[in-house]
């Protein structure tokens, strides 16, 4: 299901974290699907459990899983769990690391918006699609 | 750690098996070709050196195979006290001991209890556990030698060598290899810790670490000062080429006990006769004497049967063997000291030819004769010295002969020597010369030719010289064997016994000490603590040993000078000692028993102390190495600007 | 036994950290192999021990359970002192080193016997339940494929490897120390081991000290990270946190002149550089994007910032000039 590698620019965890939420975002994993338990992915991943543990935790912080005492750990309905003052906190910082990424590469404005606009929709995140007035500055 | 033990089982299991054939095959084929209970000092040597060095290998190779390496972690590190780990080892090894050395040995035993003919005393099963006693005693010292961290270690094996020169008697010998024993194993058993770079440090283990290296150390100055006096003066007398050229009786001044020690037996005489060179019967006797051939009797000859043992069950290790070859009828004759009797062994079938009693008596079945009072000594391969009497085989092998009986209270001493129609045995008071064709003639008691009174104690007698005269004999009795360190005197005397048997006191004259006092005194120069103690040492374990002391020749010091200069060196030593100790970073109350070692066991405690303290480890480095680190070169962090 | 009259004198101590070193330093001879080591791990977690070959990490084990004394300072593992160390808290603690230590005269079967007597005996009334998991040693032994019949001597690398995990998790060690178990083995074997290590048997609140050259391994099981440099700990924490402070950059190498400019007096935090094509990569520590600036200060072109992987970051520290 997931793939993580070492050696990467990011860390397990947020290999994790990454993987996992593409895979919601996208639908793969829709709402109400069974995760694999926190033993069961380490195990397969051959990683530490701690590890696992955390990248659930902060799946689940961001509203996309929920952990059902005794019966496992599953997809959420979409919803948001975050105040708009850490989400626009969250997509700011992102942003920043965006553009550093990518200032350097030398491409144009245009290129880079069109780009990433692809990216997004393959994310199923369309224009307006948020209903929310002060999303995008 | 019963698991631990059958663990170490079978790593040496094959090993040990293959040992154990061995051992098997080497002692068939000595008993094929030789008795193999009654060995000679040779075969018994080479025997002994074998088990020892197995057990010490055997030490070795079981824990420097481990130690300072991932394995000793492995083996220490488990839910187990260390003393409990080395039990489990010791057992190990004990039990490989016992099949490699013990069993063999048994079995051979046993053969020749069971199947042969032979009689097997009692006494000889204890030979293989003494033999199993040796071998683990230099076991523990392996295991002490590979595991402790001091490379003065291995002097340890001092120790074991007490046993090996078999001068311990009958029981003793047992109880001398079980001190030995236990005093090795604590040694092993305290090195035996996680950390084998810490230097003993309880007062008891220390204590046992101390004295074989002050012991060892004690010999090796004791030999040293003797070496460098001798070479020193070769040097300073003859120069550097003076080594190969160099005769000792040229060195030492006439008139003195080491000169006389070097002389053949005619110069040894003549020399005697020097002394007062006026007497005109002394002249012609000098004139005869360059004709005469002379016999020298030294050495073992004129020791052996010294010690005639009262022990009985005497371990085979202490034996000096008591059995007598019949050469015409290829017989052996050994005696048993279970049956304190002869067993006769034809050597030819190997099947019994009868048993041999006190009385001289022969027959089949042992009940019907009379034993010996006590365990005779074989003077000659035909001869038998019991404490009085002297026997003989009979030539028709029907039994012994009685050839000659001492007096109450004097015993028989010494090898029977035949040289040129003369038989000579010596008494602890007298030397008998008997001739020798009418003892081989006659069958009964002969009386001898004459009996010289000896002129001092047998203990101290270093040679006789028997010159043989037209009208006669003419003897000289050297004595000072044990003069060196002046507890015994030196002297020459000149008898001349005429053809009556008529025996004439001639000259007597006294010999000087060769070396400086200082040489000859050399043990009390070097630690009168230890010297003392050897003496007693050796006293108390060898009662029959010539030269034994008591208490009040240990009051007999040396002269004055000597013990000062004794107290001084002690003094150096306990001043060398607190002197280094305080630089090696040692607390109060160790330097000062320490210090109290050094003075009490003079140089030797010194070097114990070197061996067993180290400078303490401190973090900030040695002064001169400190430099050395500040100037380390920096790295830069610009790597590989070449490869552009 | 010895061992089961000693469990009573040796009480769990759970109060107190697994490890606990302060002011450690050994000298060998003219070289200080320990330089005042402080170190102290909680309970629990998979540390990371990282450190260059002869960063002291063998000799501060070896002292750890008294097989070497210090020259100063003092060592506690499992609350108790490292040089008096009850038997019965040695059964607590497992050893598993790349080096081969077990008896390879004897067969599989006869050494796990030996161990679960040993363990059950020394621990029989200890504090846990059951002192030899066979759960463990089925799991590790059945990942291994390791056959009772089998001598030691007889095996592979890599299930000596597995052997001695699946004897030292049995026995259910409140601290398992693993000195480079990994050292040398194959793909598959180091797969299975790590399998091994952090999912068979019951190692709850067990603390594990790991040891490795591998970073990937490092990367995938710790929780902490502790670096080791010439005898001192020089890195204590999270690897999260500690890879956060290190930055990659990436400039024109024929921007710079070729000495002199990139020491580190001139660049305050660089880790290492390396000149791969034509650019210069440099590694930096604890700084933001002013080390992008002061590189252009120094009249580099081309600035730019590149991430690194964890096991790049950790390279480059242990690769930085020394101070």
């Amino acid at each position: 299901m997931l793939q993580i590698t070492t050696g990467d620019a990011r860390p397990i965890f947020r290999q994790i974290v990454d993987g996992l939420r593409a895979r919601i975002l996208t639908g793969e994993l829709p709402p109400g699907h069974k995760l694999p338990s926190v033993r069961a992915l380490a195990i397969e991943l051959t990683v530490n459990p701690n590890t696992v543990a955390k990248a659930y935790t902060e799946l689940t912080d961001e509203g996309l899983i929920e952990t059902r005492s005794r019966v496992g750990v599953f997809v959420c309905e979409p919803r948001q769990r975050l105040s708009d003052a850490e989400r626009q906190r969250r997509l700011d910082e992102a942003l920043q690391r965006f553009v550093h990424d990518v200032a350097s590469l030398g491409y144009d404005a245009e290129v880079v918006l069109e780009r990433t606009e692809h990216a997004l929709e393959r994310l199923g995140l369309e224009r307006g699609a948020e209903a929310t007035s002060e999303d995008i500055p | 750690m019963l698991h631990l033990l059958r663990s170490e089982l079978m790593r040496f299991r094959t090993l040990a098996f293959s040992f154990a054939l061995g051992h098997l095959v080497l002692l068939a084929v000595v008993d094929s070709a030789a008795d193999l209970l009654a060995p000679d000092a040779l075969r018994l040597a080479l025997s002994t050196a074998l088990y020892a060095v197995l057990g010490l290998a055997f030490g070795l190779v079981q824990m420097r195979s481990r130690a300072r390496s991932e394995q000793w972690i492995y083996l220490l590190h488990r839910p187990l006290e260390p003393r409990g780990i080395f039990a489990a080892l010791a057992t190990a090894a004990a039990l490989c001991a016992l099949l490699v050395i013990g069993l063999p040995l048994l079995l051979m035993i046993l053969k020749l209890d069971v199947l042969g003919a032979q009689w097997v005393d009692l006494r000889h099963y204890g030979l293989p556990f003494f033999a199993v006693g040796v071998s683990l005693a230099f076991y523990f010292g392996g295991c002490f030698i590979a595991l402790s961290p001091s490379r003065a270690a291995f002097l340890v094996l001092v120790l074991p060598l007490f046993f090996l020169t078999r001068q311990a008697d009958g029981l003793w010998i047992y109880a001398v290899q079980a001190v030995v024993l236990c005093w090795l194993a604590l040694l092993a058993a305290s090195a035996f810790q996680p950390d084998v770079s810490l230097l003993p440090c309880r007062p008891a283990v220390l204590a046992a670490a101390t004295a074989p290296v002050a012991y060892a150390a004690f010999w090796a100055l004791a030999i040293g000062i003797h070496l460098s006096w001798s070479l020193g003066t070769i040097f300073i007398e003859h120069g550097p080429r003076g080594l190969s050229t160099f005769a000792w009786n040229d060195y030492f001044p006439e008139g003195t006990m080491p000169h006389v020690d070097y002389l053949d037996g005619t110069r040894a005489l003549m020399h005697a006769l020097a002394a007062e060179d006026t007497e005109p019967r002394l002249v012609s006797l000098r004139d005869q004497l360059e004709l005469a051939d002379v016999l020298e009797l030294r050495g073992l000859d004129l020791q052996r049967g010294q010690l005639v043992h009262a022990a009985r069950h005497q371990p085979l290790f202490a034996d000096r063997g008591a059995s007598l070859v019949d050469a015409d009828r290829a017989v052996r004759w050994s005696f048993s000291h279970d049956r304190m009797l002869f067993h006769g062994l034809s050597m030819r079938t190997g099947e019994s030819v009868g048993w041999l009693g006190a009385s001289g008596d022969r027959a089949t079945s042992p009940s019907e004769l009379l034993r010996f009072a006590s365990v005779p000594t074989a003077v000659s391969p035909r001869h038998l010295a019991t404490p009085r009497r002297l026997y003989e085989l009979r030539r028709d092998g029907d039994g012994l002969a009685l050839r000659s009986e001492l007096p109450d209270g004097e015993r028989w001493a010494s090898a029977l020597i035949t040289h040129r129609g003369l038989t000579l045995a010596r008494s602890d008071r007298a030397l008998y010369l008997f001739d020798a064709r009418t003892l081989e003639r006659e069958r009964g008691v002969v009386a001898p030719r004459a009996r010289v009174p000896l002129p001092g104690g047998t203990d101290n007698l270093s040679r006789v010289d028997i010159a043989e005269l037209l009208d006669g004999h003419l003897l000289a009795f050297t004595f000072g064997r044990l003069s060196e360190r002046e507890r015994y005197p030196a002297y020459q005397s000149v008898v001349e016994v005429g053809v009556d048997g008529v025996v004439t006191p001639l000259v007597e004259r006294s010999l000087g000490p060769g070396p400086p006092a200082w040489v000859r005194h050399r043990g009390f120069l070097v630690s009168p603590t230890i010297q003392q103690a050897h003496d007693l040492t050796w006293s108390l374990l060898a009662p029959q040993r010539p030269g034994r002391i008591g208490l009040t020749d240990i009051a007999n010091a040396p002269p004055p000078r000597l013990v000062l200069l004794a107290l001084l060196a002690a003094m150096a030593s306990a001043a060398a000692t607190a002197m280094v100790a305080s630089r090696r970073g040692l607390d109060r109350a160790a330097r000062r028993m320490w210090t109290v070692v050094a003075f009490a066991l003079g140089a030797p405690g010194f070097f114990a102390f070197l061996a067993w303290t180290r400078r303490r480890e401190t973090v900030d480095a040695p002064a001169s190495r400190r430099s050395d680190a500040a100037s380390a070169p920096r790295r830069l962090a610009l790597v590989s600007w070449s490869s552009q | 036994m010895i061992g089961s009259k000693q469990s009573d004198d040796a009480p769990a101590r759970l109060d107190q950290p697994a490890i606990e070193a302060r002011g450690l330093s050994k000298r060998f001879g003219p070289k200080l192999a320990l330089h005042g080591f402080d170190l102290e791990i909680e309970r629990g977690g998979i540390h990371a021990v990282v450190g260059a070959n002869g960063a002291g990490k063998s000799t501060f084990f070896r002292i750890l359970l008294g097989f070497q004394t210090a020259t100063a300072g003092t060592s506690r593992v499992l609350g108790y002192r490292s040089e008096a160390l009850p038997p019965a808290v040695r059964g607590r603690i497992q050893l598993v080193t790349e080096e081969h230590a077990l008896p390879g005269w004897m067969r599989i079967g006869a050494l796990e016997a030996m161990h679960r007597d040993l363990a059950t005996r020394s621990r029989s009334n200890g504090g846990r339940e059951a002192a030899w998991s066979e759960r463990a040693w089925r799991e590790v032994a059945g990942l291994f494929r390791l056959p009772s019949s089998q001598r030691v001597r007889d095996l592979s690398r890599g299930e000596r490897a597995g052997l001695n995990l699946a004897l030292a998790l049995a026995q259910r060690p409140e601290l398992l120390i693993l000195d480079e178990p990994t050292l040398g083995l194959d793909v598959v074997a180091r797969q299975a081991f790590l399998e091994a290590l952090l999912f068979a048997g019951e190692h709850d609140g067990s603390t594990i000290l790991y040891c490795s050259h591998q970073m990937d391994e490092v990367e995938r099981v710790a929780d902490a990270l502790i670096i080791l440099e010439d005898g001192r700990v020089t890195e204590h924490g999270t690897p999260e946190s500690f890879w956060r402070r290190i930055a990659g950059w990436s400039i024109d190498a024929a921007s710079l002149p070729p000495a002199g400019a990139l020491l580190p007096e001139a660049l305050p935090g660089l880790l290492q550089t390396r000149a791969i094509d034509g650019r210069l990569q440099l590694t930096a520590i604890d700084r933001d994007d002013d080390f992008g600036a002061c590189l252009e200060s120094l009249g580099a072109v081309d600035v730019q910032r590149v991430p690194i992987g964890f096991d790049r970051a950790v390279n480059a520290y242990l690769d930085r000039p020394a101070a």
